[in-house]
């Protein structure tokens, strides 16, 4: 991990010129970050005048507020959290629900195949069927698979965006995923995709009479 | 790094196993290969993995040149005006020596007194609405003394004022168990409980209405009930309870009718969940409802199991742990879903 504590500390020291006032520095680390927390805000919700609202307030309230800011922060750490923040809480539909049910928020992954040495590794069959597994997952566990996977994050840092009480948390969501899609090719006799969700509104009917 | 005793999924989360797939380059091959030849009996687990961190190649959407120098202009005029505005509107003092007290006082009265009159005004007309939470239970005393114990995830409501003569009614969105006084003298007195497809119309009884997801299902403990419901022609019919039936009308207007324990769809007004022949699939629907549990089960057909148990309503944990001996399965709780699985060797 040579490259990401080579990539904290120059952001520290933007932070830290940031905070005592410079633009410079400001325009640094929007520059830096505008990208990737717009594609990270992509996945929470596919409408780009939204992401770009959260993103043009979060960076216009660290301006205004920066005096009120800490130094110790991990840039990193602290965008990304602030900004999904902004993401969920911000969207009236999940407002009201998202402290009670922590799974109440939007989190959609696509995945692409298309690539030759991808798809070389990978068999028709056992695609289709991890796809399904996936599909199935929970928002936080797709969240955390992709932050820990696309995003290369510690468990430490995915606890802290996704404002876990416990690193190992996160840990159990991205190991439970993966055993899901393990299960999901393990099976290769036709038998039955293993963690299929079941509509359970179905109610059974026992004794009909017409009325 | 102990490599050896990987299994899958640590071979699928560690970092430099994931840049050998991905990323194939000399100092990786170098490594893995050799690596491999060293302990071929981890061929397997490694082939696996290899598959696994193959698949999860994201897409990803970047912003444009023009969206990100658009939102930096945004940002750029906001923290401008703002700047502006704090220069423009400082804090000046002498405003505030100046201000006639006595208006302020005249003004504020008023506007109390409109407030509370539009409140007085407002609350008349609104029914009086009672809601509970996922495992949230709470007794509700009506007006003419009757007792309604609302089950979770529910809501009831009525009207405020009841006088004498006109009918008792309350309208009920989830499950709730009703304890009805009769009304002595009082011919006309109906007591009645409005869900979305059915009203209940009650004289002296207890009976438990479930009302969710389109369907109401009501079970007579004690006393007399008469249903009033449109079947699927539209016609309004009207059928008649007798103690220890349950009657089902789904939202596809089905009607059914069977005699049961009554007790057994009320106790959990007492604090007592009880399954009588229930099926896996009921029983997760029950969980569901009342506490927000999502499910998700490794084998379908266990949840056509039949299950015959109770277990107090604040404590899941004895249920699932029940559940899990009499049908050998494997029970737990992530993230506000209950997994269950077949249990397997590994699990012993």
């Amino acid at each position: 991990m040579d490259t990401q504590r080579f990539t904290d500390q120059q952001d520290a020291l933007q932070w830290k010129e940031f905070l005592q006032g410079s633009s410079v520095a400001f325009e640094f680390l929007y520059d830096k970050y505008f990208p990737v927390l717009f594609r990270y805000g992509m996945h929470f919700s596919k409408d780009r005048s939204q992401i770009k609202d959260c993103l043009q307030d979060l960076f216009v309230n660290l301006y205004t507020h920066r005096a009120s800011l800490k130094q110790a922060e991990n840039v990193r750490y602290y965008l990304y959290s602030s900004f999904r923040r902004k993401m969920i809480r911000n969207n009236r539909q999940f407002k009201k629900l998202y402290d009670e049910l922590p799974d109440y928020y939007d989190f959609e992954v696509v995945f692409s195949h298309e690539q030759v040495l991808i798809s070389n590794q990978l068999d028709e069959l056992q695609k289709k069927k991890m796809l399904k597994a996936f599909s199935q997952l929970s928002k936080r566990q797709k969240e955390a698979v992709y932050l820990r996977f696309y995003e290369s994050m510690s468990y430490e840092e995915i606890a802290v965006v996704m404002e876990f009480k416990e690193v190992k948390y996160a840990r159990t969501l991205v190991y439970r995923a993966i055993a899901v899609l393990k299960e999901a090719i393990i099976n290769m006799n036709g038998s039955l995709t293993l963690y299929s969700f079941f509509p359970l509104w179905f109610i059974p009917f026992w004794d009909k009479r017409s009325f | 790094m102990d490599y050896i005793h990987y299994q899958v999924e640590d071979f699928v989360d560690d970092p430099f196993f994931n840049k050998w797939v991905r990323q194939p380059g000399q100092d990786t091959d170098a490594f893995w290969k050799t690596w491999l030849e060293n302990h071929p009996e981890k061929y397997e687990k490694v082939e696996e993995a290899r598959r696994i961190v193959s698949f999860l190649s994201f897409q990803v959407t970047l912003p444009s040149d023009q969206e990100q120098e658009e939102v930096k202009k945004n940002i750029k005029k906001m923290i401008d005006a703002l700047q502006h505005h704090n220069a423009l509107h400082p804090l000046q003092d002498s405003k505030w020596t100046t201000i006639n007290w006595r208006r302020v006082a005249a003004a504020f009265a008023l506007l109390l007194v409109a407030t509370l009159l539009v409140w007085h005004v407002m609350d008349y007309f609104q029914p009086q609405k009672y809601t509970t939470t996922y495992a949230e239970m709470q007794e509700i005393i009506l007006p003419d003394s009757s007792i309604v114990t609302l089950n979770a995830n529910s809501v009831l409501s009525y009207r405020k004022n009841w006088s004498e003569n006109s009918d008792r009614e309350v309208w009920l969105k989830g499950e709730a168990f009703f304890q009805v006084l009769k009304k002595p003298g009082q011919a006309n007195a109906r007591f009645i409980v409005h869900t979305h497809n059915l009203n209940v119309e009650v004289l002296g009884t207890e009976f438990n209405v479930n009302s969710r997801h389109g369907d109401t299902k009501v079970v007579l403990n004690s006393g007399k009930v008469k249903l009033n419901g449109k079947d699927e022609r539209g016609q309004e019919q009207e059928l008649l309870m007798e103690p220890g039936d349950l009657v089902l009308l789904t939202k596809e207007h089905e009607l059914v009718r069977r005699q049961v324990n009554a007790n057994a769809y009320s106790s959990w007004k007492d604090n007592r969940l009880f399954f009588d022949d229930m099926t896996i699939r009921e029983v997760l629907q029950l969980l569901e409802d009342n506490y927000g549990y999502a499910a998700q089960v490794s084998d379908p057909s266990l949840l056509d199991m039949s299950f015959t148990g109770s277990c107090p309503a604040d404590s899941i944990q004895i249920l699932l742990t029940a559940l899990e001996e009499t049908f050998d399965i494997k029970v737990s709780v992530v993230d506000n879903t209950i997994m269950i699985q077949k249990k397997t060797q590994l699990d012993k």
